[in-house]
Formats: C-alpha cells, sequence, structure tokens
C-alpha cells in the first residue's frame, strides 16, 4: 500500500470507529430511559351490591350490515359504554369498517355512530395499502385518553394482520390519524388483537396480542403513554393457543386465559400464570374449561372472584355461558347460560325451523325490535347454508364500568351485537344460587 | 399529516426499487450516466402519488421498513454502479452476508414462535444486547470487517432516533429482505467452483449484481 493510501486508510478506520462510538452512545443513552418492569393494577371498582338485582338485554347494532363481528367496550367519562366492532358485507370484505355506538346512562338504547375507522382513512393515515380491517378493541389509557387498536390487513389472510392504533381525546367522537404498531420482524406480519387490554401500575398498557400466521401463540405488548411499544413477552408458543386475555388478582399475580387453537382432546382452555407481576409465565395448560376453539372474556370482581364469558363446550359456539372461580382460575363453576341452543348438538336446523326459533330468541334478546323476523332473516342469510342452519353467540367482551354494573357484548348469529346489562345483585343471587351440576 | 417515520418508510421503499434496477439485464448494459438518470427518474416516479398513495407505498405494505443494513448494502451497490469503484471488497461482503444469514437462521424461527424464547424482545431496549452488539461492532472493527460496524452502529444510532416506526432494534439491524439476500449468497458463495486469480465466476456474479454490472458494462 502506498503512503497516501495507508493515510486514507487509517482515517477510514478513525471514521469507523467515530461512527461506532457516536452510534453506541446515543444507543446505551435512550437504553438508559428503558422503562422498569411495572406491575398490575387491579380494577379496585367495590362490590356496588345492594338494590334489586337486574339483568336485561338488548342489540346494539341494527342490521345495517349483513355481517357484525368481535364486539369491544370502554367506558366514558360520564359513564355512558361504548362499543366497537366490524362490520360489512362479510368477514374480510373491502367494504368492512369498525363501527361505534355508545350507550348512554339511564337511556336505555344504543346510539349508534359514524363508523371509527374504515379502509380508506386508514389507508391514508398509514400510507400502506389496507386490504381489509378486523378485531377491533378499546381501552381509556392512563392520560385519559381512548385508544383503539384495531386488526388491519396488506396481504394475505388473517395471518398477514398487523395491529394499528388510534387516540380520541373526546371520548371517540373524533380519532386522530391511525399509526402501525410494530410488533414482529418478519414483515410484521401476523399480530392481532382480541383480549382486553388493561393498565400496569406505572401508567403504562399491557396490550394481549396473538399470532396465527406459522404458529398460534398468545403475547403480551407494553405501550408507554406515547402508545410506543417498549415490551413484548411471549406467553404461549406453539400452534394451539389465542386470544389471550389477562386477569389480574393482585399487583404480582395474574391469569391469562387463552382460546384453544389445538386439535388434540379435550378441547380445554389455555392457562399460563403469574406471581411476580408478569416478569415470568408458568408453561401452558389446558385449565379445566371447554374451550371450542372460541374468543372468551373475563373480569376480576373486587373480592377476587373472576368471571369469565365463554362458549364452555368443545364443539361449535351455540351456548355460551357466565363462570366464576373463587380459587385463582383453578376451578370454575356456571352461573348462567345467557345462550344455549346445545340442544341441537350440532345437528343442522331446516331454515323454516331455524327462523322461527332465530325470531323467538330476537324477540326475547330486544323487546324493543319491532320486527324479529327480519333480524331472524338476517341471521339465516349469515347462519344457513345447504347442508342446514345453525347457531352462534360467540367473541364475548365483558367489562365493569365503575358503577359496578357489568356489561357484556358478543356476536349473535354474526349478524347482530347482543349486549347484556346485569348489576352486583344479579350476580349475588347466581353465586350464591345452589346449583346441581357440579363445580368444573 | 406525514410522520417523519413514513418519509423514512417511504423513502426505503424507493430505494429498494430504484436498486432493483440494476438487477435487470438491460438496464446493466446502459452507460453510467443514463443508469443514473433512469434511477433518478425511477425514484421520483415511485414516490409520487398515483391516485392516493405512491408506488413506494404499495411496497411498503407488503415488506414494512428496511432494515438499515439494507439501506446500506442498497446505497453501496447503487454508488458502486454509478461510480465504477468497489468502495467495499469481497472480503466484507463476504463477512456481513455470513452474518446475516447465520443470525437469521437463528433469529426468525425464534422470533416467529419456534419455542418459548422470543430474541426479538432483546429489541426493545436490552442493554446487554447493545454490549454484545458494541463488542460485535468493535470486534469487527478490530479485524478491519468495516461495513459489518457501520451497519451495526448506523442501525443503533438510528433506532435511538426514532428513523422508523419500529421501537425495537431488530428491525434496525435485519429484515427479511437482506436475509434472503444474504443467505442466497452464502448458499451461491458456498457452491461455487473456485475463483481464479483476480476473476470472478458465474454464481459470484448472480450473488452480487452491482459487480456484474460493473463487468458488463459497455465502454
Amino acid at each position: 500500500m502506498t503512503e497516501s493510501g495507508e493515510a486514507i486508510s487509517a482515517r477510514s478506520r478513525v471514521l469507523v470507529l467515530v461512527i461506532i462510538l457516536i452510534g453506541f452512545g446515543a444507543g446505551f443513552v435512550k437504553s438508559f430511559d428503558r422503562r422498569p418492569a411495572g406491575v398490575f393494577q387491579p380494577r379496585s371498582i367495590g362490590n356496588a351490591g345492594g338494590g334489586e338485582p337486574h339483568f336485561e338485554t338488548r342489540f346494539v347494532s341494527g342490521g345495517e350490515t349483513p355481517q357484525t363481528h368481535a364486539p369491544s367496550l370502554v367506558e366514558l367519562t360520564d359513564g355512558s359504554i361504548r362499543a366497537f366492532w366490524f362490520a360489512g358485507s362479510r368477514e374480510g370484505a373491502k367494504d368492512v369498517e369498525v363501527h361505534t355506538a355508545v350507550f348512554p346512562p339511564g337511556r336505555g338504547g344504543w346510539d349508534r355512530e359514524p363508523p371509527a375507522a374504515t379502509r380508506a382513512g386508514t389507508r391514508k393515515s398509514l400510507h400502506r395499502y389496507i386490504r381489509k380491517l378486523g378485531n377491533p378493541v378499546a381501552v381509556r389509557a392512563a392520560n385519559g385518553q381512548i385508544w383503539l387498536f384495531y386488526v388491519t390487513v396488506s396481504v394475505g389472510g388473517w395471518g398477514g394482520s398487523s395491529v394499528t392504533m388510534t387516540t380520541s381525546t373526546d371520548d371517540g367522537k373524533t380519532w386522530t390519524p391511525a399509526r402501525r404498531l410494530i410488533a414482529t420482524p418478519f414483515f410484521n406480519l401476523s399480530t392481532l388483537v382480541k383480549g382486553t387490554p388493561f393498565l400496569y401500575d406505572d401508567g403504562t398498557l399491557g396490550l394481549p396480542v396473538y399470532h396465527e400466521m406459522i404458529g398460534k401463540f398468545g403475547e403480551l405488548l407494553r405501550l408507554d403513554e406515547t402508545g410506543a411499544v417498549i415490551d413484548k413477552q411471549r406467553l404461549s408458543s406453539g400452534k394451539y393457543s389465542l386470544q389471550p386475555v389477562v386477569l389480574a388478582l393482585s399487583d404480582r399475580k395474574a391469569i391469562a386465559l387463552m382460546r384453544y387453537a389445538g386439535g388434540r382432546p379435550p378441547k380445554r382452555v389455555i392457562r399460563v400464570s403469574t406471581d411476580d407481576a408478569g416478569r415470568h409465565w408458568s408453561h401452558p395448560e389446558k385449565s379445566v374449561l371447554s374451550n371450542p376453539d372460541a374468543a372468551l372474556s373475563g373480569v376480576v370482581l373486587a373480592d377476587g372472584r373472576m368471571l369469565v364469558a365463554l362458549n364452555d363446550i368443545e364443539s361449535g359456539r351455540e351456548q355460551l355461558s357466565l363462570v366464576a372461580s373463587r380459587d385463582g382460575g383453578v376451578t370454575w363453576r356456571t352461573l348462567f347460560k345467557l345462550e344455549d341452543q346445545s340442544g341441537l348438538q350440532g345437528r343442522p336446523l331446516d331454515r323454516a325451523r331455524y327462523l322461527e326459533t332465530a325470531e323467538a330468541l330476537a324477540r326475547d334478546s330486544d323487546a324493543t325490535v319491532s320486527d324479529p323476523a327480519e333480524l331472524a332473516r338476517a341471521a339465516g342469510v349469515q347462519m344457513c347454508r345447504e347442508a342446514g342452519c345453525g347457531f352462534e353467540f360467540s367473541y364475548p367482551y365483558l367489562i365493569q364500568a365503575r358503577n359496578g354494573e357489568f356489561h357484556l357484548v358478543y356476536t349473535w348469529n354474526r349478524s347482530f351485537i347482543k349486549h347484556v346489562r346485569f348489576n352486583q345483585a344479579w350476580l349475588d343471587q347466581r353465586l350464591s344460587e345452589k346449583r346441581n351440576d357440579p363445580p368444573h | 399529516m406525514t410522520r417523519l417515520t413514513d418519509i423514512t418508510g417511504l423513502a426505503g421503499a424507493a430505494l429498494a426499487i430504484t436498486a432493483s434496477l440494476l438487477l435487470a439485464p438491460p438496464v446493466r448494459r446502459l452507460k453510467r450516466t443514463h443508469i443514473g438518470l433512469l434511477m433518478s427518474v425511477t425514484a421520483i416516479i415511485v414516490a409520487a402519488p398515483i391516485g392516493t398513495l405512491p408506488l413506494a407505498a404499495y411496497l411498503r405494505s407488503c415488506i414494512g421498513d428496511l432494515s438499515l443494513t439494507t439501506h446500506v448494502l442498497l446505497v453501496i451497490a447503487i454508488f458502486s454502479n454509478l461510480s465504477g469503484r468497489r468502495p467495499v471488497d469481497e472480503r466484507q461482503k463476504i463477512a456481513i452476508n455470513g452474518l446475516i444469514a447465520v443470525t437469521a437462521l437463528v433469529f426468525y424461527p425464534l422470533a416467529l414462535g419456534f419455542g418459548p424464547f422470543d430474541p426479538y424482545r432483546l429489541g426493545y431496549g436490552s442493554p446487554w444486547f447493545l454490549t454484545v452488539l458494541l463488542m460485535l461492532a468493535l470486534g469487527a472493527w478490530a479485524v478491519r470487517f468495516h461495513l459489518v460496524s457501520i451497519c451495526i452502529a448506523l442501525a443503533v444510532m438510528a433506532h435511538a432516533m426514532a428513523w422508523h416506526e419500529s421501537t425495537n432494534l431488530w428491525d434496525y439491524l435485519l429484515d427479511p429482505l437482506v436475509s434472503i439476500y444474504a443467505l442466497v449468497a452464502v448458499l451461491g458463495g458456498g457452491l461455487r467452483t473456485p475463483t481464479p486469480p483476480g476473476g470472478r465466476n458465474r454464481h459470484e456474479l448472480r450473488a452480487l449484481p452491482q459487480d456484474v454490472v460493473e463487468s458488463t458494462r459497455c465502454p
């Protein structure tokens, strides 16, 4: 090498070293700002017992679109409840939007509002092509905003999903431009939401997510106050668990329940637990709760009991139950069957009988429905095939409001969103009932 | 509202589309000035909105944001072809391709759910991960694998600056496209026949398109 070549080489080496030092200097400064692990913040809603037992049901959606699915709820500052769900001509269609409606206190009915998210709006905000929208979940963040997370797909099926986020400072009347959460290293593919987000004590947010591309497993994202992903933790691995729901018993103890997506009987809800605020989670195991590869939802009561809504059967989704546990999710007792068409035992109904049954169910579900036969026909469009018709009551989402009331929404025959509202007195009545069926 | 991370992400996708022109044999036969002109026009076209989105946005929809490593390699490829100079020697290329390929083979299966350990989690600001990367960058610098050092250091710097949407350092170090490229290059290199002194063989040319252009360009 010539003298001048050596000089250039020496200068290059110094320059590379300077780049290394500057790069890692910036990196370590950022690393020092890393948030320490938080602890859970169990909801401290007191036992609003007393009063008369109260239980009522109604429909949230009004049949504006042929198909509706995957509802979620969030409580607003004035005590109203806002629901979100996706709706369109069919699941995965380009016209699917995230719909929303508000249930004001004392009003006794739902006010439907313009969509919270659309494909075109999301595409514009994200500067990306968006093929379809999916599951929405909402939460009130520590800063008082409502954060809405929803599934978006640019390429392929649900396995190609990513999570998109938008926020609202006015309880959901208006929304900021959407932004993408990056949660996997492989083209950011295959992250979906379904389970209820929750707060840690330091104001960061836990967002249960799941993957269903190569594996089927649950994870937990942790987001800071700006909505940036600051940590991610695996709850399970393999190909058999989806849609985690985290139920915090104390600041350190929690369990996560997951939909069983495996094929090996017995088909049971997958359960993991932690005693150290989620730093470590136990090995996934099958719980005693049956699960037909369907979503579930739950809350923890002030006294530590757990209340879960799920399809407590091993196949089909024609039965939806409320179950409770007094021992941290080890054993469960069925409190109430919200829907029960299990007498069919998976056999399809002929169309005429289906319409008759669905009409009766619609009438029982909502006394304000003027034409239950129309609801039955709409359900029939979704639920009838050549071989016959079936029922589906699925994707429950359960919250407890600050006044102690419980609100549950779920997909009713893929065509409507049904709302169930009950109070602590009603729940206490169910809990105190002597039932013949043994605990699970 | 367009965020900075949208601009950087779209710019990365536009860079990838522009650089991919170098893979086309007819382009390789053009003069350097014509290649430069063609790439400039292409960059403008793919960055300009067509309908509601620019073409680069469609690519970004599919592949996400490119890692800093990919950016560096694409810039080197373009520079090589437009200037006729080779800023990086063969040894450096083998080192970076080998490192990327080995890392990708271990990293992606684990990160995609093969087992309970998720290495992707390390990318959320683990000081231990940063320390390992620093050791790697300094080690590469010591043995004069400067390309490895630069790619790692720029990735760490870009992550600290929140250059992309991702808050995970891995997304700045590695992406599936550069991993596939590196794996192909390593496998191609492993299969190739011994190279005559001063010469290049068919497999090497396929793996390194920027060199192909140089060797096949019309005078």
